[in-house]
């Protein structure tokens, strides 16, 4: 017998909790169409989580393909409690593997071309911001997305990151330090007065 | 202020439409990987290390065996103090009263010395030093 979960409101909703512990259960169950179902329900967020830690968009891509494996062939060790946080988590040991196995993540800055019907001004934003992003470690990358973009406490964050709280305050507020001096180039109002 | 203007720039993200072509892909992507066997475990991996290990215990095992001494087979009888004569030492002659000289006087010449030695299954040794106490 299989069960069909239906996340509504698309495959952009994102269930309470309580909704991904019932995708996972029917997923570990066998159920392929919930399994689907929750992959649809985190893709966009695992893609977007790596693309902050890769600063590329096809080493995104890559991250975000093993990512989702992995999450798929180790539904079983999830415990419950927090499943983003745990997907988070996979993410970044992802990223750090990757990032160790590539050394494209480290090469040349990859040229985003400017598509049509695309605002030139906003690709060029996204140039700059990928660019400043490449000063940055893994582990500062990822304390600033989880701090700052996903809006989970310091304590939420290192919990996903495997370190003390205060660590990964510490980790975000360099991260923004060295953002904003990298930025401050094209942006003069994120000069540091001090 | 400067925070604000720097959290905008972060949350930009590439265009809409893009991110959801690559996150769907790579959904794909997974589930068709998903299908295919799994590779072989980590844990094959670490085998060499495993059989490198397990070699060098039993190398070590080996080595101690060999290099240990067997205790000895034949014991050695007790050692046996020879019996002292009871008879008690003569004792020795008085010096010569000497007119104190003002240098130290020489002392006896002593021309051998002899050991005696009974070992404990009786045997009896007897050691003869002349003056440079050679034997």
């Amino acid at each position: 017998m299989t069960t069909t979960v239906a996340i509504e409101g698309g495959p952009l909703a994102e269930p309470v909790e309580s909704r991904w512990d019932e995708l996972v259960g029917a997923a570990r169950a066998g159920d392929r169409a919930a399994l689907d179902g929750l992959l649809e329900a985190i893709e966009r967020r695992v893609y977007t989580f790596a693309y902050r830690l890769a600063g590329d968009r096809a080493a995104a891509e890559d991250v975000a393909q093993d990512a989702l494996l992995k999450i798929c062939r180790r539904l079983d060790q999830y415990r419950g409690g927090n499943f983003l946080g745990w997907v988070y988590r996979i993410v970044v040991n992802q990223a750090r593997d990757a990032r160790r196995a590539a050394a494209r993540w480290v090469g040349e800055p990859i040229e985003i071309a400017v598509l049509p019907g695309h605002d030139p001004a906003r690709t060029e934003q996204l140039r700059r911001l990928e660019e400043a992003w490449r000063v940055l470690s893994q582990k500062e990358r990822a304390a600033l997305t989880l701090t700052d973009l996903e809006g989970l406490s310091s304590a939420e964050a290192a919990r996903i990151l495997g370190c003390l709280a205060v660590t990964a305050r510490v980790r975000a507020a360099q991260a923004r330090k060295k953002l904003r001096r990298e930025l401050s180039r094209y942006y003069p109002e994120l000069r540091e007065t001090t | 202020m400067k925070d604000r203007k720097l959290r905008q720039l972060l949350s930009m993200l590439p265009e809409e439409e893009e991110i959801a072509r690559r996150a769907a892909r790579a959904r794909r992507r997974a589930l068709a990987r998903l299908e295919e066997p799994e590779p072989a475990r980590r844990g094959w991996r670490w085998a060499p290390a495993a059989a490198l290990t397990v070699l060098l215990v039993a190398s070590a095992a080996w080595v101690s065996r060999a290099w240990r001494v067997d205790p000895l087979v034949w014991t050695p009888p007790a050692p046996r103090i020879a019996s002292v004569p009871a008879a008690p030492l003569a004792p020795a002659p008085a010096p010569a009263v000497r007119k104190a000289s003002r240098r130290a006087a020489p002392g006896p010449r002593q021309e051998r010395l002899e050991m005696h030695l009974v070992l404990s299954d009786g045997t009896r040794v007897l050691w003869t030093f002349d003056r440079k106490f050679t034997l």
